[in-house]
């Protein structure tokens, strides 16, 4: 116990100047979106009978006016959390190895240490440590704050500021240190080992963003164009043919051109000519929406964390083989 | 005698084409303290750092106590300390912080004799690494160096940074701790006169090849310098003298006695003779 309180506290000491900094921003951006939502909240509570969305507002141009002015101020910064993780993780994980061998410190490090395997084990535990507590004060702020910014609905069953908010920053974040450490590692040197990470890291995300709907595609629900309730995660949308094919928009722009000229009902029914859709006979297909319902939010939250931690610690094995074989200089 | 260290056909070629070493036979026995002695890009430096097991061997192989540290890295390292070129200390830790890691880092470590060696050189424990002059920064280095106990000691051109004075410390400090221990240390440098003092072996690199391979006693009494038209023994090669004048290393015959420094001379000189690294590899 006393060996690791000591690793924890030289292992500050080297990431002292990175660790304030991030510190500081979290705290400060933690604070004021708890401030934010303690004032959201007070509105809210203060205009009971105040519908802020989707209701009505008689009455209450007072309330609204106070409420959507610090819910847009709010909005700017939740919309923006997603890139927290990832920095924090970055941030933290760049300089494990590059500002060793940077600074040329290996040297001392990997010889007096039998294995650099183990060396690496002890820095990465510290700055992993480090990661979750600052994101998870990021993860419990920002729920608190989109719980406020939509008191009408229930936030944990609801896709509303999906991934900007919750333990999906903790997990981008297990992404980003993965990344910056094998980035460091491979790289050297820290800041194009940090430019790098940026680009690494904006892949993967990219990656994650156009995989992750081929993923959920088969357990996803149809809905209808007028279905679109309870904010649920949209995978995908287009025509439901009469034959039960579905076709979405892209395959509909690239292959059947032919159904976007058509009647449409209200009901988003596709027809060949006007008199079918207003008899309501022969229709082509309907339009469909592909979502994942709110109620499973809390459940593809925690896969998507699951993935992000598993993709981070998977880049931190490949740093380990490649701190393992580098040259210390 | 056992050898500590020790390099069979070595060859190291870097990515750009260069050959560092060229093909290398050592033999280094336990005990004393061997000068490496080269001129700057001889491959000192890269010789040391594939017994530490940072250099790859590109041909050979290299031993560090019947060890290969390529393929049991960690069982070599345990048996030498390290003193890289330029000592970097991390800026962010005192004196007593590195030793602390060190600890951490290999729990044999003899955290007291760090801190007898520095406290004799008083170097203050509580100091900030980046606060010490380069002296103490190599000094602390070579302390960290020397706690972990390791049969060898591999000193990578430490003095070159040093003042006159830090250096004359430094090469105290290794003396005595070979001396009083009965270890071994392999002390690479470029200015021969930095060392010639505290060694017992002498190897002279040049274009990645060891020239020459002895004892500072056997070299220094096997070896004469003659002006080079009256030289009649083996010549090993002529040279500019301090006055400019072309003098002759040879192995017995006649002249005076060569300094260890005319030896090395002598033997870089040779080495002018010798193909291209890229060529002989």
């Amino acid at each position: 116990m006393n060996g690791v309180l000591h690793w924890a506290r030289l292992s500050f000491r080297l990431q002292r100047l990175e660790i304030l900094l991030l510190g500081t921003a979290v705290l400060v951006s933690s604070l004021l979106m708890l401030w934010w939502a303690f004032e959201l909240n007070g509105v809210a509570a203060a205009y009971p009978d105040c519908a802020f969305f989707n209701g009505d507002a008689t009455g209450c141009a007072a309330a609204q006016e106070r409420f959507f002015e610090i819910f847009g101020a709010a909005e700017i910064i939740i919309r923006n959390t997603w890139v927290a993780g990832f920095a924090v993780g970055l941030v933290l994980g760049v300089p494990l190895v590059a500002r060793e061998v940077e600074h040329g410190t290996a040297q001392l490090a990997w010889t007096v240490g039998r294995s650099r395997i183990r060396w690496l084990i002890g820095r990465v535990a510290f700055a992993t440590l480090v990661t979750v507590l600052l994101t998870a004060l990021l993860a419990v702020t920002t729920e608190v704050l989109a719980a406020a910014m939509r008191p009408d609905i229930t936030t944990s069953q609801s896709f509303e500021h999906y991934g900007n908010r919750g333990p999906l920053i903790v997990g981008r974040a297990m992404l980003g240190l993965g990344a910056g450490v094998v980035v460091g590692a491979l790289v050297g040197r820290q800041l194009p080992a940090l430019l790098v990470g940026v680009f690494v890291v904006g892949g993967l995300y990219a990656a994650s963003w156009a995989w992750l709907p081929l993923w959920y595609h088969g357990e996803a629900e149809v809905r209808r164009t007028n279905e679109w309730l309870g904010s649920p995660l949209y995978i995908e949308s287009g025509i439901e043919l009469a034959s039960g094919e579905r076709l979405s928009f892209t395959e509909v722009f690239e292959g059947r051109a032919d159904l976007l000229d058509t009647y449409q009902a209200k009901d988003g029914t596709h027809y060949a000519t006007e008199a079918d859709a207003e008899a309501g006979r022969n229709p082509l297909g309907r339009d469909y929406i592909l979502v994942i319902p709110g109620e499973r939010y809390n459940e593809i939250v925690a896969r998507e964390t699951a993935v992000f931690t598993g993709a981070g610690l998977l880049l931190i094995g490949g740093a380990a083989f490649v701190t393992s074989h580098r040259r210390p200089a | 005698m056992t050898p500590i260290l020790e390099a069979h056909d070595l060859a190291k070629r870097y990515r750009r084409g260069v050959w560092a070493l060229a093909g290398i036979d050592l033999e280094i026995p336990a005990g004393g303290i061997t000068a490496l002695v080269g001129p700057n890009a001889a491959g000192k430096s890269t010789l040391i750092k594939t017994w530490v097991g940072f250099e790859r061997p590109t041909r050979g192989s290299v031993r560090v106590s019947g060890i290969d540290p390529w393929k049991d890295r960690a069982a070599a390292l345990d048996h030498i300390g390290y003193v890289p070129q330029s000592p970097a200390l991390y800026d962010g830790l005192s004196v007593e912080d590195h030793l602390d890691m060190a600890v951490l880092l290999r729990p044999t470590f003899d955290r007291n004799l760090a801190r007898e060696r520095l406290d004799q050189l008083g170097i203050p424990r509580a100091a900030g690494a980046r606060s010490l002059s380069g002296g103490q920064q190599a000094q602390v280095a070579l302390a960290i160096a020397l706690g972990t106990r390791a049969e060898v000691l591999l000193l990578d051109e430490p003095l070159a940074s040093l003042d006159p004075l830090a250096r004359r410390e430094f090469l105290h400090v290794v003396t005595d701790a070979v001396r009083s221990d009965g270890g071994t240390a392999l002390l690479s440098s470029h200015i021969v006169t930095d060392v010639e003092q505290a060694c017992d072996r002498l190897i002279v690199l040049g274009v990645g090849r060891v020239l020459l391979q002895a004892s500072v006693a056997d070299a220094v009494a096997t070896h004469r310098v003659a002006p080079a038209d009256e030289a009649i023994g083996e010549v090993i090669a002529t040279f500019a003298g301090p006055a400019g004048e072309r003098v002759a290393l040879q192995r017995d015959g006649d002249g005076r006695p060569a300094t260890l420094e005319e030896i090395v001379l002598g033997y870089l000189a040779s080495a002018r003779a010798v193909p291209e690294r890229g060529q002989a590899a």
